[in-house]
């Protein structure tokens, strides 16, 4: 008799349980059942890394072979506000290297029609927007990279930015190598960088 | 013997009326979408969501929406800019809340609308919200559309500022989202 009561209640449990199925799904259950169906497990890195940026965390990267940042959600994590930090600073710098090449061209101007008393104003502030310069790029080439690198179709501010940062990143390199050599091509060059640098910074867009 | 004769029949009658009275419509990725607005002074972007997942369940008695509940990945909203993508996924901690949730269970049914109170989770906080939506019914399934705002600090989102001002904190949410009588496919 006993077992009977057992096997009795264990049935009506069950039946009550299995019958209450759909109805008595809870929330929880509801999102488990979807998150079920779509588990994929979160990539950490793009598919796509800059070259500057793989080197140093790529999958393969330096900072990942010598396990001084190892590849996991936590680190990523930590990296990715590393890299806003990076980004932001990228950004303010950008417009002070703006102001500084603004300042140094109109510096550049009045020495090449003959003041010559600006020329070591010339050459100091040169140092500074270089330093400010590079600085600011390195802060975006060496950033930890993003989370997705999709690829667009069409034009966008972003490609953009990027196409004239290579046009100005040339010519800034130019710009110095050219400096005490020749004069004309110093002068076209710094003109390039600084128009290319204008321009990148003001087709940018959130 | 009579006794497990019995619940035997219980169990099965119990079972039989208990999932019967409950229809299950599952959202179709394909033809669904969730799309947003967003603004900052310079300008305006938008981006959508076309791989959203989402459950109705139904009185099939009563014919009433009993349940429903929507889910989506931030990642895979997509705004045609991979860097401000790329930015937003930062913003929004996708790392740590990768999911956005929307789950009611006190919903109203109108002849074509349908008005639901539930509740938004999303970037790790919970918030109450009620949405109306215009309910179109078809051979094919159900489609629920329409429009409402959220308030990005109301879920401790950190407003993102570009040239030293913070985009708007009211994002326009539309959805479009299309239900097929069918259990969810695995």
């Amino acid at each position: 008799m006993f077992n009977l009561k057992r096997l009795s209640f264990g049935l009506f449990l069950f039946g009550t349980l299995y019958g209450n199925g759909l109805q008595a799904q809870e929330k929880e259950d509801l999102f488990d059942l979807m998150i079920e169906d779509s588990a994929t497990e979160q990539a950490l890195l793009p598919d796509r890394i800059i070259f500057t940026q793989r080197i140093f965390w790529g999958e393969n990267g330096l900072f990942r072979k010598t396990k001084l940042v190892p590849l996991t959600l936590e680190n990523r994590e930590k990296e990715l506000k590393l890299r806003r930090t990076m980004l932001t600073t990228h950004q303010v710098i950008g417009y002070l290297t703006l102001a500084g090449m603004l300042a140094q061209g109109i510096i550049g101007g009045k020495l090449y029609n003959g003041d010559g008393s600006l020329y070591q104003t010339h050459k100091t502030m040169g140092k500074l927007v270089t330093v400010s310069y590079f600085t600011g790029a390195g802060l975006s080439l060496f950033a930890p990279p993003p989370l997705t690198n999709k690829k667009e179709k069409g034009m966008s501010s972003i490609k953009a930015h990027k196409w004239l940062a290579t046009i100005h990143f040339s010519a800034m390199v130019a710009t110095n190598l050219l400096s005490d050599q020749d004069r004309k091509l110093h002068k076209a060059a710094a003109y390039t960088a600084f128009v290319s640098y204008a321009t990148a910074v003001l087709v940018f867009k959130f | 013997m009579n006794y497990r004769f019995f619940f035997l029949i219980l169990f099965g009658v119990t079972a039989h009326l208990l999932t019967a009275q409950t229809s299950q419509w599952t959202l179709d990725s394909k033809v669904s979408n969730i799309h947003y607005e967003a603004e900052h002074l310079l300008h305006k972007w938008d981006g959508k969501n076309q791989q959203v997942k989402g459950l109705l369940l139904q009185d099939a008695e009563k014919q009433r929406f009993e349940k429903i509940a929507i889910l989506c990945q931030v990642r895979d909203f997509d705004s045609n800019n991979s860097n401000r993508d790329a930015h937003a996924l930062e913003v929004l901690e996708v790392l740590k809340y990768p999911d956005i949730k929307f789950y009611s269970e006190q919903i109203t049914q109108n002849a074509d609308s349908l008005k639901l109170e539930g509740s938004f989770e999303f970037h790790g906080k919970s918030v109450e919200k009620t949405v109306i939506c215009a309910i179109n019914k078809s051979e094919s399934g159900v489609t629920l559309s329409g429009e409402f705002n959220l308030v990005l600090t109301d879920f401790g989102v950190k407003l993102p500022a570009f040239m030293m001002v913070k985009i708007a904190d009211l994002v326009t949410i539309d959805f479009q989202l299309v239900f097929q009588k069918a259990p969810l496919s695995k």
